[in-house]
């Protein structure tokens, strides 16, 4: 089978290309906008994909980003802006044209499955809304048990354009999925950081440790190919959690193994 | 006297929209902006909209500074302009919808307007009359498969866009989502069924979704004049069809819509040449 991961120097993408390369049974390959890995990858980590690997191409480029989709049965797409603060043109040009790009250039090669990374942040909305905020502000008191579960089937809450742009790519997801037939699987990925471990009380009940995101991507990639489309989130087993990570091991058998209460 | 601000304003259901609030002198200060000085195609050729120049700005939504000037001093703007149909491909699509979509929130945040109506087509919510039953069989005539009562979609139910188009109202609802609560714009977003020129159903198999053009427009009206209270909502923009399948109470409870059409009463006109 073989797989290409875009952004491939990010820090999810990274770690992911990683497990996935060290599988005999997979083809990987690479497309970054630049040979350098990303800020966010540990310092002093080797990074070396093999030339022959490896697409430079920016996904405002659509020819370049067709020409690497050519053959490919699994795209992951990661290239982004992973900034929520990101300005309107940077998530404008990687993440809404980016986006479409990639889905457009996989339904004209006939690639089977499409892997979008999208992110808890299309839920964050939520946050100020009760019981959530108090579990942001601490009054764990105030928090009814069980938490009520946020699931892909509640509206998106994104907060700024780059939100947005995950509620964007979703949507292409459902299109491409419901008209070319295109296997979509979009992941609602939570706070994964370089220290890989949470350090803020708001990101505690959304955290996702590398290895669990990696895990949850594989899953993905091997998933019975008549999976058409759906939406998981990739978190760990995380104290009060409240969206459903339950719908990543009914679809895909994810079991996150990392988390607070592990 | 509020002052409202209708952009796209020679389209089929905004030049109405304009018409109806310009003729209430007193109640509106009625402004448009389109890219064009002229009708659509879509609009019956009879329609006149009178526009004075000094109330009417030309841009095709590319650039926020101009925009935010346009919409200073606004109490509403209702954001027609897009791309229809999706017929002018990504390219169109991706200006008109996706960058002018955000550029039309963005420059009513700067220019400090209240409120903006944001209405596209009830195609964000089309995957399931293609896709899910008992709605394709509704599409597809089989009326007597379907229950009643028909199970309604509802806003809180996730958008089923089946082409760029609808995507990018799904882009637009987020914007309207952001505005809101990062913000404090008041937004109400309609997805608005299907209106045609001849107002009346295109196709028999056409009632479920059919919307009129008065129903529209008062719809629309409603939310212009909506208290300032209402923070953000969606609507769905449709008659009141006997085979109607996306939820309208919510429209009735928030602002007082109540739809005054049936598909089925021009229906049995029999239009012989569908």
């Amino acid at each position: 089978m073989k797989i290409l991961i875009t952004g491939v120097y990010g820090l999810i993408a990274w770690a992911a290309y990683k497990r996935l390369a060290s599988r005999d049974d997979l083809d990987v390959s690479g497309l970054a906008r630049r040979k350098t890995p990303s800020e966010r990858v540990a310092a002093g980590e080797s990074i070396e994909i093999p030339d022959d690997r490896f697409h430079l191409a920016d996904v405002t480029d659509y020819d370049k980003v067709r020409a690497a989709v050519e053959g490919q049965d699994v795209v992951v797409q990661m290239a982004a802006d992973p900034r929520p603060s990101a300005p309107w043109e940077a998530i404008l040009n990687s993440n809404l044209i980016g986006a479409y790009h990639v889905f457009e250039a996989c339904r004209d090669a006939g690639v089977k499955r499409i892997v979008f990374a999208s992110s808890i942040m299309t839920n964050w909305g939520y946050w100020d809304d009760e019981p959530y905020r108090a579990i942001r502000e601490g009054r764990y008191d105030d928090v009814p048990d069980p938490i009520p579960i946020v699931t892909h089937l509640d509206p998106p809450r994104p907060t700024e354009p780059y939100s947005a742009s995950k509620v964007w790519g979703e949507a292409l997801a459902r299109t491409y999925s419901d008209v070319h037939g295109l296997s979509c699987l979009c992941l609602r990925i939570g706070w994964v950081n370089a220290e890989d471990k949470p350090f803020k009380p708001e990101i505690g009940p959304v955290w996702c440790s590398q290895r669990d995101i990696v895990q949850l991507i594989e899953r993905c990639v091997d998933a019975p190919k008549d999976l058409r489309f759906d939406v998981l989130y990739g978190i760990s087993n995380n104290p009060y959690c409240w969206v459903d990570v339950s719908r990543g091991k009914e679809i895909v058998g994810y079991v996150p193994r990392d988390g607070e209460s592990s | 006297m509020k002052k409202v601000m209708v952009t796209g304003v020679y389209g089929l259901i905004a030049g109405a929209i304009y018409n109806r609030l310009a003729a209430l002198v007193g109640d509106y200060e009625v402004y448009g902006l389109a890219r064009r000085r002229q009708d659509s195609d879509r609009v019956a050729p009879d329609r006149v909209i009178n526009i004075p120049d000094d109330r009417f700005t030309l841009s095709d939504m590319q650039d926020v500074d101009q925009m935010t000037a346009a919409f200073d001093g606004m109490a509403c703007v209702v954001h027609m302009a897009a791309d229809p149909i999706g017929a002018g491909g990504w390219e169109s699509v991706l200006k008109s919808n996706v960058i002018g979509a955000y550029h039309a929130f963005e420059a009513c945040r700067r220019a400090n307007v209240a409120r903006i109506v944001y209405a596209r087509s009830i195609q964000a919510s089309s995957g399931y009359r293609a896709h899910e039953e008992p709605y394709s069989s509704i599409s597809n005539g089989a009326f007597d498969t379907v229950p009643d009562p028909i199970p309604m979609v509802t806003k809180e139910m996730p958008t089923r866009p089946l082409n760029l188009y609808s995507s990018s109202k799904v882009w637009g609802e987020s914007m309207g989502r952001i505005y809101a609560d990062q913000h404090g714009l008041s937004c109400l977003c309609i997805r608005i069924g299907w209106v045609v020129a001849e107002d009346a159903p295109p196709r028999p198999n056409s009632g479920d979704i059919w919307c009129s053009q008065r129903d529209i427009v008062e719809l629309t009206k409603c939310c212009v004049d909506a208290p300032d209270t209402i923070r953000y909502d969606i609507f769905y923009g449709m008659s009141d069809n006997r085979y109607r399948w996306v939820d309208l109470e919510n429209a009735r409870d928030a602002v007082g819509y109540v739809p005054q059409d049936r598909a089925e009463d021009h229906l049995k006109q029999g239009r012989s040449d569908v």
